[in-house]
């Protein structure tokens, strides 16, 4: 039986930085379906409905940032979140530890490996 | 027991019970008034005089045999045989009607009036001491000794006031330095607290701003690092594409990015310049 394809979803207001994202993950060999959103508040919608299995989340976006969010969708998601930010803070390092589906937290550029590692564990 | 000898021990009590007066006396006053009060039983006189120099006052005082005024210290007042007596210190005995002293309403009445004058000196305290006797009140020789007794137990005691007089004057002036000493204090260490407030108020504005600048410098990293990790990105996915696909896919993006780049930078060096125009506008101008 052949498993369902990985759902990935991408989450940044940047499109540029969705469109990197998505290169990088359709080249890393992993059998995946991508859905990238430039508005967080639309990709929540779809989170409800979709259930990915993983999302790639930018913290500093407008109307919705990467916190508002986690704190939305936190009640009966499973997804597993990757922040993925060009912010290095380490003040936001130790807030993403709040939120028990950030499974990781990762700075701007992702490198092909770290995403291999993410999502085939 | 002579007559003499009888007399000498009435004195010598009278001067007893004038002593213990005198060491009670708390000021000038009483003491000249204590004098006055207890010279009738030491010598016979109608008039007697004391006049005191030091280094700073000529006075004296006086005392009439037949008024009962206090005595009282008169400024630079003396008579011309008391001039004398300062300059040569030779004792004076000679017949006087007591006409220098016509000034005075007191009339002496003299019988064959007699002027002793003694010249006395203590330290820096010179007197002289007169009297006038008459054969109504004799004087005699014998009596200089306790005139002597006398004037040594009045200069002591003199002394002793005017000691305590400049030592009262010198604790009064004592407390006042320490009451300008404690206003001084006072207002030192009011200057101090306002200074300490200023200084507090001071640092917690500069913290302030510190905490402002150093947000304002994490959210330009962050700000710049947003499109440099696209540029960065971009390149790394650069090398996926054909030469001829390149151009549409990725160098727009790069171009877009660094432009995004340059703006953010213009405008942190618009602010940056505000910031710094704000901040030396706020010291005084040097010319």
């Amino acid at each position: 039986m052949m498993p369902d394809k990985i759902k990935i979803f991408l989450v940044d207001d940047q499109k540029i930085a969705n469109f990197i994202t998505q290169k990088l993950l359709q080249t890393s060999n992993i059998d995946c379906e991508v859905l990238a959103f430039d508005q967080p508040i639309q990709a929540l919608d779809a989170v409800e409905k979709d259930l990915p299995n993983f999302i790639f989340l930018d913290l500093n976006m407008p109307k919705l940032n990467g916190w508002q969010f986690l704190e939305q969708m936190q009640k009966n998601i499973t997804s597993k979140v990757i922040i993925l930010t060009s912010s290095s803070d380490p003040a936001d390092v130790e807030k993403a530890k709040d939120f028990p589906q950030v499974i990781s937290y990762q700075t701007k550029p992702p490198s092909r490996e770290i995403l291999q590692e993410l999502i085939l564990g | 027991m002579t007559i003499y000898e009888n007399k000498y021990r009435i004195t010598y009590e009278a001067f007893s019970k004038f002593s213990a007066k005198l060491s009670k006396a708390n000021d000038k006053a009483e003491l000249l008034e204590i004098v006055q009060k207890h010279l009738k039983y030491f010598f016979n006189f109608k008039y007697f005089r004391v006049l005191l120099k030091d280094e700073v006052f000529l006075k004296s005082f006086h005392v009439f045999h037949n008024s009962n005024n206090s005595p009282e210290f008169i400024l630079n007042e003396f008579f011309s045989y008391e001039e004398d007596l300062l300059k040569n210190h030779i004792p004076i005995q000679h017949s006087s009607n007591g006409e220098f002293l016509n000034n005075y309403d007191q009339k002496l009445n003299l019988n064959n009036g007699k002027l002793w004058a003694w010249y006395f000196k203590y330290q820096d305290l010179q007197l002289c001491v007169s009297l006038i006797s008459d054969d109504e009140k004799p004087f005699i020789v014998r009596d200089i000794e306790i005139l002597n007794l006398l004037i040594d137990s009045f200069v002591t005691k003199y002394q002793q006031i005017k000691l305590k007089n400049r030592l009262h004057q010198k604790n009064v002036n004592l407390k006042n330095a320490i009451n300008v000493i404690e206003e001084q204090k006072f207002q030192i260490s009011k200057i101090v607290y306002n200074q300490k407030n200023t200084i507090e108020q001071r640092t917690k504005k500069l913290k302030d701003q510190n905490s402002k600048l150093a947000e304002i410098s994490r959210l330009n990293a962050h700000n710049v690092r947003e499109p440099l990790s696209r540029i960065l990105g971009l390149l790394e996915i650069a090398e996926l594409y054909e030469e001829k696909d390149l151009k549409k896919e990725i160098f727009e993006k790069i171009k877009t990015s660094a432009k995004d780049l340059d703006h953010i930078l213009q405008d942190i060096i618009y602010k940056s310049n505000n910031a710094i125009e704000k901040l030396s506008s706020k010291t005084p101008p040097t010319k």
